[in-house]
């Protein structure tokens, strides 16, 4: 960290910052960067100015979601921006496929996920993963997933719907295997 | 998004629209033609704030024959108008938050979605200037900040880049194209330049109809070597335009 | 929320997380535990790999906080002032109405027997001018009209902090001049106030509010010497017979104005 790269700012504003990075820098990242690979440190940047900003409006709660609702709609906005430039773009790999295998480390996740789900869930086609991601774990709108997605608001709902029945069919089957058994 | 049948509108004994048909979807569509050609009054009708006297219009799906129709529909419309009004002591942040809340924005996010749409039109800078003090330029990007504070579906500009200087126009088209990705924007304006760049369509309006349809490269097509009045290739494709639909209309 | 405090992710979880190896559902589950757990956030931190850590303050490094200017959250307030307009506005309404009230008080009509002063003449017409000031003050934005809220609802809540504000005001003067008839000025002045409403759609509602103010001035006037219509002057004269009139009056208002309600939020002809 080079002292000429940073700008020399009143201690007050500066602290206030690096209290919000600490903490939340890193798994904003993280998440962002499974999301939008190239635009991830840009896209964390502009997240932590507006929340800085706007950290006196913030009512207390949720710290966690209430930044990832900025940074989320951030994400929206650049992928609106990455459409118009790229028509053809299509939507970035999310996620990881690694393998479905089961290694060792992977059997002792479960007790932190139920094995069933995270097998059944590794059944989807990445598309609909992201297409599930996008409403569920992201809070979009069907009409931001769309966006998020590079594809129309139809296919997001049709591919939502699709991942749950899939689901659904997944987990209902490992059950009868059990009983099976 | 929108939809139009047989539009008509009449003030006193003057049709100001007639016959006028629209089938628009996401994207970015352009509004040109020559002063009293009905443009304002097609975003006015669209916007919910006058209604028509013939025909069918419909935004969103719904038609606006019943309040909560045009309720919701207002929920989801940015109307940025030729000129806004605003009261005296309110700055711009004061104003697009008031539009926030009177657009049902809920409260929580009021403040982060006032924060985004300032930023998004760079007026960040400004924003806790009185509105009095803010240039011509300043405050057209306050209407629009206020117009796209709730995110809308269907966004309708009036003349929006009037004072707007040309880095100014630039980073605004680019606003419009994103925006456009996913909702429907129409924007009415003089300066057929802003038009070439930003939509993605255009239509030329003359005496309450709808003249012409095409694509900006189309009217540059239509503008090339062609001797009518005009600055560039594009401006001359509208002249160009204008001239054979009058003519046809003659006949 | 203390559920999820008493669950934390499992270290091997985060560290797949941590260095990107992290499968779908490893990954969602812990992204969703993460936005609600400070302590798993920060366990995470450490697991971070040397390159990203130092992405990171690079990162850091480059933001500067003169970019993101001035803390400043819009004011809660902003939506209040914008419905009612400016608060020196009311202040000065509610002093001048009070006032007007208590000076009108002493200036005695000139037919003694009808009504003991102008103020007992003139009390009901301040809330109308009241409604017509905050319309001319704070409604004057095209953009603002074309809302969800722009229409019945604002209207609404205008004249009903109008007649909140105004009710306890001028019955305050009235009961200061005495000469009984405190709060005799009220129900006529709730009909005017609604009667505007009721036309506020055909005509908007601060020329119903002038128009309605030029009526009762009319009224007034033809009550007066030297015609001294008696039938002009009953109307204006609290009795039981008018009360009971009046009460009817501001009753049908009310009625037109929730016959009407859709009209508030329908698009209307502008001139």
């Amino acid at each position: 960290m080079t002292a000429s790269c940073c700008v020399v700012l009143s201690r007050g504003d500066e602290a206030a910052l690096d209290e919000l990075w600490v903490r939340h820098a890193p798994w904003l990242l993280l998440r962002l960067r499974r999301r939008a690979p190239d635009e991830a440190g840009d896209l964390l940047q502009e997240t932590f100015l507006a929340a800085w900003r706007n950290a006196g409006s913030f009512r207390g709660g949720d710290a966690g979601g209430w930044l990832w609702r900025i940074a989320s709609r951030r994400l929206v906005d650049a992928s609106r921006r990455a459409r118009v430039r790229d028509p053809r773009r299509l939507p970035q790999p999310t996620g990881t496929d690694a393998g479905v295998t089961a290694s060792a480390e992977e059997q002792v996740l479960a007790d932190v996920l139920d094995a069933d789900l995270a097998t059944a869930l590794d059944q989807l086609s990445p598309e609909l993963r992201a297409a599930l991601r996008a409403t569920v774990v992201d809070g979009f709108s069907t009409r931001e997933a769309a966006a998020v997605l590079g594809v129309a608001e139809g296919t997001v709902k049709s591919r939502s719907s699709r991942a749950r029945a899939l689901l659904r069919h997944h987990l209902a089957s490992f059950t009868h295997s059990v009983e099976d058994a | 998004m929108i939809r139009t049948t047989d539009l008509g509108v009449t003030f006193g004994r003057t049709d100001v629209l007639r016959g006028l048909d629209l089938n628009l979807a996401a994207g970015v569509h352009g509004l040109l033609g020559p002063n009293g050609a009905g443009k304002t009054t097609l975003i006015r009708v669209l916007a919910t704030t006058l209604r028509h006297d013939r025909g069918a219009v419909e935004v969103l799906g719904r038609s606006l024959a019943r309040a909560k129709d045009t309720r919701w529909v207002r929920e989801r419309v940015g109307y940025l108008p030729q000129s806004f009004g605003y009261q005296a002591g309110f700055t711009a942040r004061d104003y697009v938050a008031y539009l926030a809340w009177l657009k049902k924005v809920p409260s929580r996010d009021i403040p982060p979605a006032v924060d985004r749409a300032l930023e998004r039109v760079d007026l960040l800078a400004q924003a806790d200037r009185k509105l009095r003090r803010l240039s011509g330029g300043m405050s057209r990007r306050v209407g629009l900040a206020q117009a796209i504070v709730n995110d809308p579906l269907v966004l309708l500009l009036d003349e929006p880049t009037a004072g707007l200087d040309p880095e100014q126009r630039v980073a605004f088209r680019e606003l419009l194209r994103e925006i456009g990705v996913d909702a429907c924007v129409v924007v009415s304006t003089h300066l057929v330049e802003d038009v070439a760049y930003a939509c993605g369509d255009v239509r030329i309006m003359s005496e309450g109809r709808i003249v012409s349809e095409s694509t900006p490269q189309e009217l540059a097509a239509l503008g090339e070597g062609s001797d009518h009045l005009g600055d560039s290739v594009i401006e001359r494709g509208y002249t160009s335009a204008l001239t054979s639909a009058r003519s046809r209309s003659a006949r | 929320m203390t559920q999820q405090d008493r669950w934390h992710a499992d270290t091997v979880a985060l560290r797949q997380y941590a260095t990107g190896t992290a499968t779908d559902a490893v990954g969602w589950s812990v992204e969703t535990h993460l936005t609600g757990c400070i302590v798993c956030r920060a366990r995470l931190a450490h697991l971070f790999t040397d390159a990203d850590r130092s992405e990171l303050s690079r990162l850091r490094c480059e933001l500067s906080v003169a970019d993101g200017l001035a803390q400043s959250p819009a004011s809660p307030r902003a939506a209040l002032r914008g419905v009612l307009g400016p608060w020196w506005a009311w202040i000065g309404l509610v002093v001048t109405a009070f006032t007007a009230v208590t000076l009108l008080g002493v200036v005695p009509t000139p037919q003694s027997g009808l009504l003991t002063s102008w103020a007992h003449v003139l009390a009901p017409l301040v809330p109308l001018g009241m409604v017509a000031v905050v319309y001319a003050l704070a409604d004057r934005d095209p953009a603002a009209a074309v809302t969800p809220r722009g229409g019945l609802e604002l209207a609404l809540i205008r004249t009903a902090a109008v007649l909140v504000v105004t009710g306890p005001t001028v019955t305050a003067g009235m009961v200061t001049i005495g000469g009984g008839g405190g709060a005799a000025w009220l129900l006529p002045g709730l009909a005017l106030c609604a009667g505007a409403l009721a036309l506020g759609p055909s005509v908007g509602i601060e020329r119903a509010c002038v128009g309605l103010t030029a009526l009762w001035l009319a009224v007034v006037a033809v009550a007066s010497p030297p015609s001294g219509l008696a039938s002009a002057a009953a109307v204006i004269q609290p009795s039981g017979v008018t009360n009971a009139l009046w009460a009817g009056a501001l009753f049908a208002a009310i009625v037109v104005v929730a016959a009407q309600r859709e009209r508030f939020d329908l698009p209307g002809r502008l001139s």
